[in-house]
């Protein structure tokens, strides 16, 4: 047990800002580099994490659809990811200011 | 050879047959991970279509398509059905893609090729030994008929129709509160505490 608990410290640290979602993770954080094919974002515990994007991953700009050609280094992120193997595949890619519909009646 | 005889082979293979298949099925165990074979879904679908009368089968939807009726339907189904099905109606969530059959895309021919009374009466009464409950009390129901129409429309769905469901998609208490963490971090830099979290 005493083994157990900085074990789980560690592993939520090293994965930052990244909060399960089921099988999804939500990494949160500031784009600090992209490729045609990946996004890396240094989360809250100052980690970089890559997450790499696919052809079905969906992007969103302050609530509507996007491109990942609308996103910019600097620019604050939060991606759901899946992990696939030993590597995060992003689901959805949320930036810009996000909208957040108010529960119906 | 006595017709008796013969009735008499064929049952007795029935039976062979019957006790082969059920071993199969206790030793490849119960898990619903798997697919359905071809011969336990064509019997599925079979046993379904003859299960619903020609009355049933053939019966008009009483409603039309207006923007009113499908905007009800939109809400009705992100509320009941999304969580399985999906707003778009893939199928492709965690909890349809782990049932057992796994949850059709109903955008697909297999589901628009049926009948209006068949779409109907599988939402109404739902479907035995699946994950589809009966959603319909003891008479008819309207809300049924709606979702009908919007289960035609799925395959024309406008990214702008999917938006306006989300609010309408059953969230837990948790998944608000991380929903808002996200928009305080996205609007505002404020990062939220790490916290760990107990998903399944």
């Amino acid at each position: 047990m005493k083994r157990t608990i900085p074990l789980v410290a560690m592993v939520l640290l090293a994965v930052g800002a990244a909060f399960a979602h089921g099988k999804e993770q939500h990494v949160m954080g500031k784009v600090t580099a992209m490729t045609d094919s990946s996004i890396t974002v240094q989360t809250k515990a100052k980690n970089p994490v890559t997450v790499y994007t696919m052809a079905e991953t969906k992007y969103e700009k302050s609530g509507a659809a996007a491109s990942m050609k609308d996103l910019k280094v600097g620019d604050r992120v939060v991606i759901h990811a899946e992990k696939m193997g030993d590597k995060l595949m992003a689901n959805e890619v949320h930036f810009g200011v996000m909208k957040v519909m108010p529960a119906p009646h | 050879m006595s017709r008796w005889k013969i009735g008499g082979f064929v049952l007795v293979a029935i039976a062979i047959a019957a006790v082969a298949y059920g071993a199969l099925l206790i030793r490849d165990g119960f898990s619903a991970r798997d697919n359905p074979s071809a011969m336990e879904a064509y019997i599925a679908k079979t046993a379904r279509k003859l299960s619903i009368p020609a009355s049933e089968r053939d019966a008009k939807n009483p409603f039309a398509a207006t923007p009113q009726v499908l905007s009800e339907a939109r809400a009705h189904f992100a509320d009941h059905c999304a969580i399985c099905h999906g707003n778009d109606g893939s199928g492709k969530t965690e909890i349809g893609q782990n049932l057992y059959p796994k949850t059709p895309d109903m955008r697909q021919s297999e589901t628009q090729n049926l009948t209006d009374g068949q779409m109907y009466s599988i939402i109404h009464n739902g479907i035995r030994l699946t994950g589809m409950p009966a959603w319909g009390g003891p008479n008819k129901d309207d809300d049924s008929w709606g979702l009908v129409l919007f289960i035609r429309h799925l395959p024309q769905m406008t990214p702008q129709e999917m938006k306006e469901m989300e609010p309408y998609n059953p969230k837990s208490a948790a998944e608000r509160a991380e929903e808002k963490d996200e928009q305080r971090f996205l609007n505002e830099g404020k990062a939220p505490e790490m916290k760990m979290k107990m998903h399944h």
